[in-house]
This record gives structure tokens, C-alpha cells and sequence, in this order.
């Protein structure tokens, strides 16, 4: 079981201010609240259960999480992992 | 130092990638680097040596021919780098899939001509047939891209991709959703500065990757998705473009994230048909190959409705004979 809450890293340059992540989360108690500058600001990541749905509703992938299980499932033929280390 | 040597290789493409290739060689310091040995689009040497630095590749493959000078090119260069969204993603000549190859032919010579090229069961994307150092993506591909990744190549610069998409880069706000109603058609009436997605509108930003500088969405244009998919969309073997998209679109509209996407996927079916989202990566193995992917749906339109193809042959000979 984690020990430590993962680390939850919202990239304003990129936010859209869209506040889908708040609306999805799925913790109990919601990892994200609506700042008064009407970006969302990460305020309770003892409660997030590493679920990644807010990656999958934010339009610019503004969101990182470390220190997190690694959930994502990759594509194993590897075409598009190699192709999209050097796209420009 | 030096000149490295370069060749550009165009296989079956619209000579766009080409007018940008010229434009990017035009730049002081990758004038200096490299020279040109082969490209019929502006020199005169007709092989391509055996042996080559840099080769520069734009188009898909469409024909046999294509095939060979894939092959060819890859076998002599040290490093390709594919430019545009065609050969990296299949892009617009991508969508040649769309029709039978025979109702093509037919709709602009008449009766299908005899001894004319060979042309393959499907189109291909290069990036999908051989390892290729850089791709380039974006149609027409942007001038400070190429110029960059042959600046890597010189190993003056080295090229970090970004995970993001369109949106990032794009003025627009995004407004909640209220209803799940989508409009067809260029988005006329639209308020400038509000997201096209909350006014209904089919926009692609959120699922397309960044570094465009959204240059559509802030002329009044949606994103077509020239850069090709998002990482989120092209990395996970679960993702697809519209079930990616309407899942961002179902929250919008206070939709749950799982079940609410499933109903907003279908509307966006509904709506706009399977080939509205594969505009650039129709013949895209990446996105062919996923399980959730309509990309193969959107292709066999044509062969399940014949009379959709006769339909184009008509208007098609209407155009070319104006
Ligand atoms: S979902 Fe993404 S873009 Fe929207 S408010 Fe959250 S972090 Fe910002
Ligand atoms: S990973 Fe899940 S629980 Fe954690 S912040 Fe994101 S949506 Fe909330
Ligand atoms: S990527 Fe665009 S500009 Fe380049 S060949 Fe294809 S259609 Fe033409
Ligand atoms: S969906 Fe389109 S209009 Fe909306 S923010 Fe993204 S790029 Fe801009
Ligand atoms: S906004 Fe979309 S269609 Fe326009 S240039 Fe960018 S990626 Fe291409």
C-alpha cells in the first residue's frame, strides 16, 4: 500500500482553467478545489486514490502525478513509444 | 566542417512538404551545412546516390514505386527524418483510402487506364514501415520544425517533445457544456473567444498534439488534428481519438467520465460520422491498430455503400470537367 501521497503537479502555463479535473476526481473528499483565481489547486493529495482520471478529462495534459503506481498500458508493439521520443 | 550530404525524397504527396523542405534549406546556417544531392522537386540529379547524411521524406506510400524508393532511401541514409503529417501519420493522401482504388481511378480517367502505376491495396505511412530518426509532423509541416530537426541532426540542438495538446496553446476559454448537442458545419456563428467544444462545435485540440501554436483555432477555424494524435491518445492501447475526446466532452457537460463518454461517443458518431476524426491518420497504423479506433470503419464506408462511390465519380467528373 502507498505510504506516501503521490505528488500532484498542475502545469499552469498549460491549464485551461476548464476545472474538469475537479468535477471527475474521484476521491471521496476531492483531491482539487477551485482556487479564487479560478485555476484548480491541488489541496487534499492524501486522498487521491491514483485512479488517473483526471489525466484522461484535462484538454492540455496539464496534470503530472509522481510518485505514483504506474498505470498506464502502453501500446507493446512499441511503434508509437519510439516514434514519440523525437517528434518535433 | 564538412557538408553533410542531403536528399529529399517526395513520394506520393501534394508538393506542399516540398515548398516548406525549400524554405527551411533556405536558412543561412542549414545552407552552410548541408548540400543537396538529391531532390527532383529542385535539383537536377536523377538517382539517389547509395550513400547519404540526411534524407528528408515527405508523402505516403501509394504505389510500388513508393515502396522501392523507400527502401532505397532508407538503405543509404544515415538518418531520415519524415516530414509532414502524411508520412508520419498518413495525413491528407491518407484519406486515398477512403475510396475503392479502382472508383479513384475511374472517377478521373474514365475507365481505370492500362499500364499506369501500381498502385498498393492500402496507403502506408512511412513512419509505419521503417525506423526513422525525427518526424515531422503538421500539414503543411512548419518551416522552424524542419529547421530544427536538422539542426539536431547537426547535433546543434537536441528536441524534447512535449506532452500537451492544441488546447494549451490555443486563446479560446473553455465554458461547461450545457447540453450534448453537436452542430455540423464551419462554425460561423461562434463567439471568438469562447471554446469551440462548449458551443458545440466539433474542435479536435484536445486530442491533437501541441506546437502548432493553434493557429486554426484563432483564425475562427476548429482544430483538424493536423499534428497528430496526443500522446494520451497515441501511447495508451485503450485510447482512441473519439472516445479521448469525448470523454474530456462528457465532463464538460457534468457527464460521468466512464459512461457519459460512451453516450458522447456515439452522439459524435451520430453527428459526424466516423471520418470526421481521422482527417490525418486514416492509414495510420498507430491508430489502425487499436482496438477502440474507428480509422478502419471510417475506411470501409465507401465499400459498404457503393452508391456513395458512384456518387463521387459523378461529382468528381462534374469538377474536372469545369
Ligand atoms: S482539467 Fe486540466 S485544464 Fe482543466 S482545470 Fe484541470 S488542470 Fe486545468
Ligand atoms: S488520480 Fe484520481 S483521485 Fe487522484 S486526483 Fe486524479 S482523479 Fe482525483
Ligand atoms: S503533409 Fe500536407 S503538405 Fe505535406 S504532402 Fe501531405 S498533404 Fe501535402
Ligand atoms: S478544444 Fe479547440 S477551441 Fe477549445 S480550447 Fe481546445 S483547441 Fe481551443
Ligand atoms: S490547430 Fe490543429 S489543424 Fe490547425 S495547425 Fe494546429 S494541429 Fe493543425
Amino acid at each position: 500500500m502507498p505510504v506516501k501521497p503521490p505528488t500532484i503537479i498542475i502545469d499552469y502555463d498549460r491549464c485551461k482553467k476548464c476545472l474538469n479535473c475537479i468535477r471527475a476526481c474521484t476521491a471521496f473528499e476531492g483531491v482539487y478545489e477551485k482556487g479564487e483565481d479560478g485555476y484548480p489547486k491541488v489541496v487534499r493529495p492524501e486522498y487521491c486514490v491514483e485512479c488517473l482520471i483526471c489525466h484522461l478529462v484535462c484538454p492540455s495534459n496539464a496534470i503530472t502525478h509522481k510518485n505514483y503506481r504506474e498505470t498506464l498500458v502502453l501500446d507493446l508493439s512499441g511503434l508509437p513509444i519510439e516514434r514519440y521520443k523525437h517528434i518535433v | 566542417m564538412a557538408k553533410l550530404t542531403l536528399a529529399a525524397v517526395t513520394l506520393t504527396a501534394c508538393g506542399g512538404c516540398d515548398v516548406q523542405i525549400m524554405r527551411a534549406l533556405l536558412h543561412p546556417d542549414i545552407m552552410e551545412s548541408f548540400e543537396i544531392v538529391y531532390w527532383p522537386f529542385a535539383v537536377e540529379e536523377t538517382r539517389l546516390p547509395e550513400k547519404v547524411d540526411v534524407a528528408l521524406v515527405n508523402g505516403v506510400v501509394r504505389t510500388e514505386e513508393d515502396l522501392e524508393k523507400l527502401r532505397e532511401v532508407r538503405k543509404a541514409a544515415r538518418r531520415l527524418i519524415v516530414v509532414g503529417s502524411c508520412a508520419g501519420f498518413s495525413g491528407i493522401a491518407g484519406q486515398a483510402d477512403y475510396w475503392p482504388t479502382d472508383a479513384s481511378l475511374r472517377a478521373v480517367y474514365g475507365k481505370p487506364p492500362e499500364n499506369t502505376v501500381k498502385v498498393l491495396r492500402r496507403v502506408f505511412s512511412p513512419a509505419d514501415l521503417v525506423p526513422v530518426d525525427y518526424i515531422v509532423s503538421r500539414c503543411p509541416p512548419l518551416v522552424p520544425s524542419i529547421v530544427s530537426a536538422l539542426r539536431a541532426v547537426l547535433g546543434k540542438t537536441s528536441i524534447e517533445t512535449v506532452e500537451s495538446t492544441v488546447c494549451s496553446q490555443c486563446p479560446r476559454r473553455i465554458k461547461e457544456i450545457k447540453e450534448i448537442h453537436f452542430k455540423k458545419g464551419m462554425p460561423r456563428d461562434a463567439d471568438p473567444e469562447t471554446c469551440f467544444l462548449s458551443q458545440g462545435y466539433l474542435c479536435m485540440g484536445s486530442v491533437t498534439l501541441v506546437g502548432c501554436g493553434a493557429p486554426c483555432t484563432r483564425f475562427g477555424l476548429p482544430c483538424f488534428g493536423c499534428s497528430g494524435p496526443s500522446h494520451e491518445v497515441a501511447l495508451r492501447r485503450d485510447s482512441d481519438i473519439v472516445i479521448a475526446l469525448a470523454r474530456k466532452i462528457a465532463v464538460l457537460a457534468g457527464l460521468d467520465p466512464v459512461e457519459g463518454a460512451e453516450t458522447v461517443k456515439k452522439k459524435l458518431l451520430e453527428t459526424y460520422g466516423p471520418r470526421r476524426f481521422y482527417v490525418f491518420t486514416m492509414g495510420s497504423e498507430v491508430i489502425r491498430t487499436k482496438p477502440n479506433a474507428y480509422a478502419v470503419e471510417a475506411a470501409a464506408e465507401t465499400r459498404l455503400n457503393p452508391e456513395l462511390c458512384e456518387k463521387m465519380i459523378e461529382t468528381r467528373k462534374k469538377y474536372l470537367r469545369r
